[in-house]
């Protein structure tokens, strides 16, 4: 693992949650004890943010995701297939047993028709089609990202394309993994969890509580100043960012321990404030993201 | 301990706070200047407060001083503006629009006809919350939200809102 022992023992916990389980999942496979599974990593309305993300993980990597840990049958920005080709390869897992990823919302104005993702024998296919008739028939349908998981960023003011999560346009439980983007251990972890022992314990709005059950101000490495009262004024001020509009208090989610790109930093480490995006409501309840003179 | 005490030993602490910092500075084994430095612009910024508050014709109270004789490494000398009765002021919609966290002026927000301070309250960055901003009433907002949660008596009262001027 790509991580620097930490004296607290929760800390040390938490970054091993992921090579645990899917070192769990190496040797159960190897074993036969469990099986690779169909993946769907299906785009909506959204930036691909989130698979770019994934890309970006380690330990384990993407690599691994797709080769020891699940067939991945599509994605709509790593597709090799394309136009017809492409779209019969993502429908090609109705009737088998299959996990539905997807990000991005799902654009609801005229019945969808501002989302495309392509064409199937000359039929256009929206995200809103896609997603149900690949929703309803998934063994578990994970959103990754905040798109997916509440609307996000595609669903802020004025929202000209009515968009709305996953959930919204399905009658069934859907895991939620909101961040903008999703960290790329949220997926894996979660995934490894399915693959191992199923649905993973999920707090009251379907977050796994193994990522989501502290806030960013639980675990933050300037919440001494906090306590202390002693805040930032300005961007570039090493205390407590609270006063000029962090929004780590109200955000559950564990990036003060895991840390991004590898695990090297995060954005308090190098001196912006958390605004909230794993948060819902991001980002029109998270605004503003600095504010200045404030008492 | 009454208010005249608490300020005393508030500045008392302050100042020693201040002396303190200022000797590490001077001193050329401080290895952490930066902090020592964030921490005396913090005592200080905490006197300009004060100074600006009292312009504004305020009452204060101090809260969590420390004991004279306890060794404290960060004091934690707060001062909150407070209506000069505690929490027995009245406020019309205009004056709880002015304390909307800005200026020296804490934050205020209204639920069902009482004002509560969140000006360090941490689901309060920048004094807004999900959108909501300090200096208005919020009742309808908090019944959709919080309808039944035990939170409102964590804040401070500072007084009732009266809507009928």
């Amino acid at each position: 693992m790509i991580y620097s022992e930490n004296k607290c023992p929760e800390y040390n916990n938490r970054m091993k949650t992921i090579s645990t389980l899917v070192n769990r999942v190496k040797s159960e496979a190897a074993i036969g004890t469990i099986k690779k599974r169909n993946l769907v990593w299906l785009e909506t309305n959204g930036c691909s943010g989130n698979i770019i993300s994934l890309l970006d993980g380690a330990d384990p990597d993407f690599q691994f995701l797709i080769t020891q840990m699940t067939y991945f049958i599509y994605n709509n920005s790593l597709s090799t297939a394309q136009g017809n080709q492409a779209i019969k390869q993502l429908f090609s897992v109705l009737g088998q047993d299959y996990i539905l990823a997807v990000e991005g919302a799902i654009s609801t104005k005229d019945n969808g028709a501002y989302n495309i993702i392509g064409r199937l024998n000359g039929k256009l296919i929206t995200g809103l089609d896609a997603v149900k008739t690949l929703g309803e028939g998934a063994a578990y349908v994970i959103a990754v990202g905040a798109c997916a998981s509440h609307g996000g960023v595609s669903a802020a003011r004025p929202n000209p394309t009515e968009c709305v999560s996953v959930e919204s346009v399905l009658n069934r439980k859907v895991i939620n993994l909101p961040g903008c983007p999703c960290h790329p251990d949220w997926f894996t972890g979660t995934l490894a969890h399915i693959l191992l022992y199923g649905e993973p314990p999920l707090d009251s709005r379907n977050r796994p509580l193994m990522f989501y059950n502290i806030t960013i101000h639980d675990r933050c490495e300037r919440r001494s100043y906090f306590d202390q009262g002693i805040f930032a004024e300005k961007l570039g001020d090493k205390t407590c960012m609270f006063k000029i509009g962090c929004r780590g208090p109200i955000t559950r989610i564990d990036c003060p321990v895991r840390q991004w790109n590898e695990r090297v930093s995060w954005p308090v480490e190098n001196d912006s404030p958390c605004i909230g995006c794993a948060q819902f409501g991001f980002p029109d309840a998270m605004e503003p993201f600095i504010s200045y003179g404030i008492t | 301990m009454n208010d005249i005490n608490s300020l005393g030993y508030f500045f008392e602490y302050l100042i020693k706070d201040i002396k303190n910092d200022m000797d590490k500075l001077y001193s050329s084994t401080c290895k952490n200047k930066g902090q020592v430095m964030d921490h005396l612009k913090d005592r200080i910024t905490m006197l300009e407060n004060f100074v600006k508050s009292i312009n504004n014709n305020y009452y204060f109270q101090v809260q969590a001083i420390p004991q004279p004789n306890k060794v404290a490494i960060f004091p934690q000398g707060k001062v909150v503006a407070r209506n000069n009765n505690n929490n027995n002021k009245t406020f019309t919609v205009d004056e709880l629009a002015e304390f909307n966290g800005r200026n020296g002026n804490p934050a205020y927000v209204a639920v069902n006809g009482v004002v509560y301070d969140v000006t360090n309250n941490p689901t309060w960055a920048a004094a807004t919350h999900f959108s909501l901003s300090a200096g208005n009433d919020l009742t309808s907002e908090f019944a959709a939200c919080h309808a039944g949660e035990p939170i409102l008596n964590k804040l401070a009262v500072v007084g009732n809102l009266n809507k009928v001027v």
